[in-house]
């Protein structure tokens, strides 16, 4: 559907940094504004994959915890309920019962290669 | 009580100056504004002129003032303290606070008026940044860098009666570590497992400190204005003692030798991280145990990423007039730094 949300964005953006900068004189407001705008083109870059990359990560830690003995919730699979919203649900849960474990297994004196492993991974999904 | 319309704001400075110098009149307010940067307080220069018993004054003055929404946890009042304490110490260079309203009952929120100074401020000076010094001044401040933070570190904290102001740690790294643990518990939106990894290593790699001393928390070229004295650039004055404390001395040094925050501290060839540490152990007298310095490397990004989430915690409520990213970039980096360790 055009305009896509991602064009939408770009736009906004746009007039923001050609129209309206121009006249904001005060130089807190205008290094704000800067800041804005390019939190704009961020999410407008990234909007189309973020609930692929939040569902591959939430796959890849369900794994993670299977591996390590928790019954991790499993995916919505109604794709009507695979909305952002429920897929950010999801993978906070997911990254609730994370910390769980870390925090079991510091209190047993282990390691945790596997479950560092993952928190690399996910830091390069969404560094 | 909210005030930021400069009028108003110039009206309260005059009545925090009378306040505090009951004989002053004539009081002027001029040159008033809100300057850029300053993540942490909001920074109003301005130009004070009275006539008090001691005869006409004229100062240029700078207030900074808690924001609404800050991404650092401080006192004004702990500030101001600091920097009467170090202000009589000629190795230090220091601003000078003049006055404080540590409740905000004069001017809406917590904030000190210092005396403002005309240096330059150069965030990458030693990695050439703006002035675009030849290599043997930039060691040279670099040095001097240094040789300010030893002094810090040298400096009579207990003659001075800092512990009447400051807690005292015992275990330094142990309080660091249950600070900035409890900030991000208290300022997180969702969970943040990475983090939780990265306190439970800290947790079992907190090193015993050589010794207690005053410690600033953020020394970095960005915190200081340069000046020329002849022919030279030097240290004018070391800024934002904001987040200034008694500690472990390593923890400035794990600040600044963070392999995140090369650029800033030191020069390629010329200025390294061991470099930096033989000439500190030089001047402070300390070892400095690696390990040590590395647990406060980590601990030093683990604030940085904590500081960003108050920050994102503030933009989502409404109370921060800037976007922060949740820096997952730096965490990253904060794993991989872990990782370094164990293999």
């Amino acid at each position: 559907m055009r305009p896509t949300i991602g064009e939408q964005l770009d736009g906004v953006a746009r007039i923001l940094r050609e129209v309206v900068a121009p006249h904001v004189t005060d130089d807190n407001a205008r290094e704000q504004l800067a800041h804005s705008v390019n939190v704009l083109l961020g999410v407008a870059t990234g909007w189309t994959t973020y609930a692929r990359r939040v569902e591959e990560d939430g796959l890849d830690l369900a794994a993670v915890l299977r591996a390590a003995g928790v019954a991790p919730e499993d995916a919505p699979d109604d794709p009507g309920s695979r909305e952002v919203t429920a897929l950010d649900e999801w993978h906070e849960s997911l990254r609730s019962r994370l910390e769980v474990v870390l925090r079991e297994r510091a209190e047993q004196g282990l390691t945790s290669p596997d479950l560092r492993a993952y928190l690399l991974r996910h830091t390069t999904r969404f560094g | 009580m909210a005030v930021d319309d400069t009028e108003e704001m110039a009206d309260r400075l005059a009545r925090l100056i009378s306040t505090n110098i009951p004989s002053a009149s004539a009081i002027e307010i001029t040159a008033l504004h809100r300057t850029t940067g300053g993540q942490s307080r909001e920074n109003w220069p301005f130009d004070a002129s009275w006539t008090d018993d001691d005869g006409h004054h004229r100062a240029p003055l700078i207030l900074r003032r808690d924001p609404t929404g800050s991404v650092l946890e401080t006192e004004r009042r702990v500030e101001h303290g600091v920097l009467l304490a170090v202000e009589a110490d000629p190795e230090i260079p220091s601003p000078r606070s003049r006055w404080l309203d540590p409740d905000g009952l004069l001017l809406g929120r917590p904030s000190v008026v210092m005396q403002r100074y005309d240096g330059e401020c150069d965030h990458f000076v030693l990695d050439g940044g703006r002035l675009r010094l030849p290599l043997p001044d930039r060691v040279r401040l670099a040095e001097r860098y240094c040789w300010i933070m030893a002094a810090i570190h040298r400096f009579d904290w207990r003659t001075a009666g800092l512990d009447q102001l400051l807690p005292v740690p015992v275990q330094p790294a142990v309080a660091a570590i249950d600070q900035w643990s409890d900030v991000l518990r208290r300022q997180r939106l969702e969970p943040q497992p990475e983090l939780l990894d990265v306190e439970l290593w800290l947790r079992a790699n907190a090193p015993e400190p050589p010794a207690i001393t005053l410690v600033h928390g953020d020394l970095k070229p960005g915190n200081s204005l340069l000046h020329r004295v002849g022919d030279r650039w030097d240290v004018q004055v070391m800024l934002d003692w904001e987040t200034a404390h008694l500690g472990d001395p390593l923890e400035d040094v794990g600040w600044v030798t963070n392999p995140l925050r090369q650029r800033e501290h030191q020069i390629p060839g010329a200025w390294q991280r061991d470099q930096l540490i033989a000439r500190y152990e030089e001047l402070s007298g300390l070892r400095v145990d690696p390990a040590a310095v590395r647990f406060w490397s980590v601990l030093a990004n683990y604030k940085l990423i904590t500081i960003m989430l108050t920050g994102v915690r503030s933009f989502v409520d409404g109370t921060s007039e800037r976007p922060w990213s949740a820096g997952r970039g730096i965490m990253g980096f904060i794993l991989r730094q872990i990782e370094e360790e164990a293999s």
